[in-house]
């Protein structure tokens, strides 16, 4: 069973969360809910560490495939792993496994009505088993029942924090999620009429430069764009994801806008890669700065933890979009190889890694502090020293400062950017980099703030019996975990060659 | 039925922002239409897999060939789709108690003399018929997706006097809710096992097994569409009954 393509490992990658939601569905509320989803999770990380392990081995240009069923394109439906899939699904597992750990403690009981947990636990393995599916789909309808299973689910664990505010951001996100999927869909319709087929592989072979395909990518873009929360169009991002329960922002801007990227990804350079044009792709560029700028700009004026954070997401989407610009454009088609790639790929996980370590960081603060208001945060380094650290941490990869993972990111960005002579896209990564750290030390500088009347007061008022806002002792797990997703940020930074060799592998895939 | 609504709006009398929001989707509509007419003025390349399908549809256990697509040559979609009717189910589950039973009969005095004649005879009759389209799914349109629609639409028949009241949350409604994406997935990876690859039937049995998952699935489908139906009237019951108590207090 060397081969990957011939054993069971791709398809258990999707059916084992299929089956914890129902398993999780079919106990409800039980003691027992966290440890096996604990379990379920491991056995998750375990299944997608051996298949990367697999897929490493085999040191094959070529992608894997699996045919389901035995039909095989374009009849039935194949799944595909390449490099740049196998990094997405490995990002996926190790948050899946870390952020499961988080939400048994968050869930258990002690910080949330234990109704919610009987909704968390099988959307969440829900939205998880979508990713996956979603991140090994070779086949574009297929991608759009994935955006379907993502997209509901997670606009219903945004729902689930039950208030006012969740539920309209909820509805929103909803909204826009579903307008996102029907302008894919239609462009599906219009790659169907003219390829007659649905495997990616087969429609690229056939594109040309013909009308209808132009118009498939562009409303391909555009409805992607509207889930990804490029800058005009990130207006559902922020309540969204500022008004989740905490391990659900995490996954929301960790993994659920890189998914919707890693399809447009996909289309731009494999699929449709002939219909893209260099003014399309400075369009985009631009839009990703002005994003920067943006989200930047309004994560300074925020006065929530939580929303700080969600527009730094708005931001931080911004630098990959220069992916577009800044990747090699011959011959009338741009391709996903060479440096500007790699700046993108080591992007996304850095991003995924920082982001969810720093919601994880916030929501235990949040949690400690018993309001979300930037301005009570202050002197909290005091009490919550290692969540301000991983804060910390987790900032300076967002800024991009050295050692860490942001850095690694940020150096290829410039680099690229230098080497091919568009030296404006430099302004922008060092305009976002220095607003970047105007709004995170603005936090970080409060929470170490030793002003002694601060504390004394905060003295007074943990003293007093009535308090309008309850705070809770944070749980050991919860703040392990934020710090070791914060540690592998510093760990990636030092150690790079890893996920650019997985890179590597993703230019010799998509040479063919 | 309207005068029942309670739904409160303290925005202005014109919004501005919807009436923004209805202008773009005209402006989107119109070019929507306009890139519709341009794409189809282009001639499409080819017949679609139209031919390939009904060259393989003799391996296909089934001679209806969207049946076909659906169960056997793109199951692994509706096993997914599947998987999306199971999130909307979870999204507007109530969430109150589960100890009462999954199904219970109320004695009601006051009976409608026309509701009770209409259950009665329409009731059954939907329930026959939607077994035979399921049934009848193998060879012509129809299936469980339809199956599970009409049946849905008898519950909802049911529904309209208070007689029968299903407990959506009870154990054997989460089992039943879950069945066709447990039975799905159960034969699919049973098959790697038998013949080596995921969701491939054999083909003396690819018949009987996309009957079996039909089935399950018709189950599944019936009681989440239900189930959509009876959140909306428990809304609407107890927004009534808190209007009672605010009189009475």
């Amino acid at each position: 069973m060397n081969d990957l393509s011939s054993s069971l490992l791709l398809p258990a990658i999707v059916f084992l969360p299929l089956l914890a939601a129902i398993i999780a569905y079919l106990i409800g509320q039980n003691r027992l809910q966290g440890p096996i989803n604990i379990c379920f999770s491991l056995a998750q990380f375990l299944l997608i560490g051996l298949t990367t392990l697999l897929f490493l081995h085999e040191k094959t240009d070529q992608s894997e495939r699996y045919i389901i069923g035995g039909w095989g394109a374009p009849l039935g439906i194949d799944l595909i792993v390449d490099g740049f899939s196998i990094l997405m699904l490995a990002l996926t597992g190790l948050l899946t496994l870390l952020i499961t750990l988080y939400s048994a403690s968050y869930f258990s009981g002690k910080y949330s009505a234990s109704d919610k947990s009987l909704r968390f636990w099988p959307l969440w393995w829900l939205l998880i088993s979508g990713l996956s599916a979603l991140f090994m789909s070779a086949d574009a309808f297929n991608i759009y029942v994935c955006l379907e299973i993502i997209g509901l689910s997670a606009a219903a664990l945004v729902a689930l924090q039950g208030n006012r505010a969740a539920l309209q951001a909820a509805l929103r996100y909803l909204l826009v999620g579903l307008l996102g999927s029907l302008f894919y869909l239609f462009a599906i319709a219009i790659l169907y009429r003219s390829h007659g087929t649905l495997d990616l592989m087969q429609i690229a072979e056939t594109t040309n430069h013909s009308f209808p395909d132009k118009v498939a990518m562009i409303l391909i873009t555009i409805g992607l764009l509207l889930k990804i929360a490029l800058f005009p169009l990130h207006f559902w991002l922020p309540p969204a994801h500022a008004n989740a329960p905490t391990p659900v922002s995490a996954i929301l801007s960790a993994l659920v806008v890189k998914a919707s990227l890693y399809i447009l990804i996909k289309f731009w350079f494999d699929v449709l890669g002939e219909t893209t044009t260099l003014g399309a792709s400075q369009v985009l560029g631009a839009l990703g700065g002005a994003g920067i700028i943006y989200g930047s700009w309004c994560a300074f004026r925020a006065t929530q933890l939580k929303l700080l954070i969600a527009y730094s997401t708005v931001a931080q989407l911004g630098y990959i979009f220069l992916l577009f610009p800044l990747s090699e454009y011959s011959m009338g088609v741009s391709s996903f190889t060479g440096s500007a790639s790699q700046a993108a790929v080591y992007f996304i996980v850095a991003h995924a890694c920082a982001k969810a370590a720093m919601f994880l960081a916030a929501g235990n603060l949040i949690l400690a502090q018993g309001d979300g208001e930037i301005a009570q945060l202050k002197g909290i380094a005091v009490r919550e020293p290692l969540n301000v650290l991983v804060f910390a941490i987790a900032g300076i990869s967002l800024i991009g400062l050295p050692p860490s993972a942001g850095f690694i990111a940020k150096w290829l960005l410039l680099t690229t950017a230098i080497e091919s002579g568009q030296w404006w896209w430099v302004i922008v990564v060092i305009t976002g980099g220095l607003l970047g750290a105007m709004y995170l030390f603005k936090v970080l500088s409060l929470a170490f703030s030793t002003d002694p009347a601060v504390i004394e007061s905060r003295a007074v008022k943990s003293t007093a019996p009535v308090s309008s806002v309850s705070s809770v002792p944070v749980s050991n797990v919860m703040t392990t975990v934020a710090l070791i997703l914060a540690l592998i940020t510093l760990a990636l930074g030092f150690n790079a060659e890893f996920i650019l060799n997985i890179s590597n592998t993703v230019s010799e895939v998509n040479d063919i | 039925m309207f005068n029942k609504l309670d739904i409160e709006y303290d925005g202005p009398p014109v919004d501005k922002s919807a009436l923004s929001l209805i202008a773009s989707v005209l402006v989107a509509g119109l070019l929507l239409a306009v890139t519709i007419t341009i794409v189809l003025s282009d001639k499409g390349h080819n017949t679609g897999l139209a031919t390939v399908i009904t060259q393989n549809i003799e391996l296909s256990g089934v001679t209806n060939p969207v049946t076909a697509v659906l169960l056997n040559f793109r199951a692994y979609d509706t096993l997914l789709e599947i998987a999306v009717l199971l999130v909307v189910v979870l999204a507007i589950l109530p969430t109150r108690d589960h100890h009462t039973p999954f199904f219970k009969r109320i004695e009601v005095n006051k009976q409608n003399l026309v509701l009770s004649a209409l259950q009665c005879w329409i009731a059954p009759a939907v329930v026959i018929f939607a077994g035979y389209l399921l049934w009848a799914g193998a060879h012509q349109p129809g299936g469980a997706f339809q199956a599970g629609a009409l049946l849905a639409g008898a519950s909802v028949l049911l529904f309209q006097s208070d007689t029968y009241q299903i407990n959506y949350t009870s154990p054997i409604a989460r089992v039943l809710l879950v069945l066709s994406l447990g039975v799905f997935i159960t034969i699919g990876t049973a098959l790697i096992w038998f013949e080596g690859s995921l969701l491939t039937y054999p083909l003396a049995f690819s018949g009987l097994l996309i009957l079996l998952i039909e089935t399950c699935a018709t189950v599944s489908i019936t009681l989440a569409l239900a189930s959509l139906y009876s959140s909306f009237i428990a809304n609407e019951n107890l927004s009534i009954t808190d209007n009672k108590h605010r009189t009475i207090e």
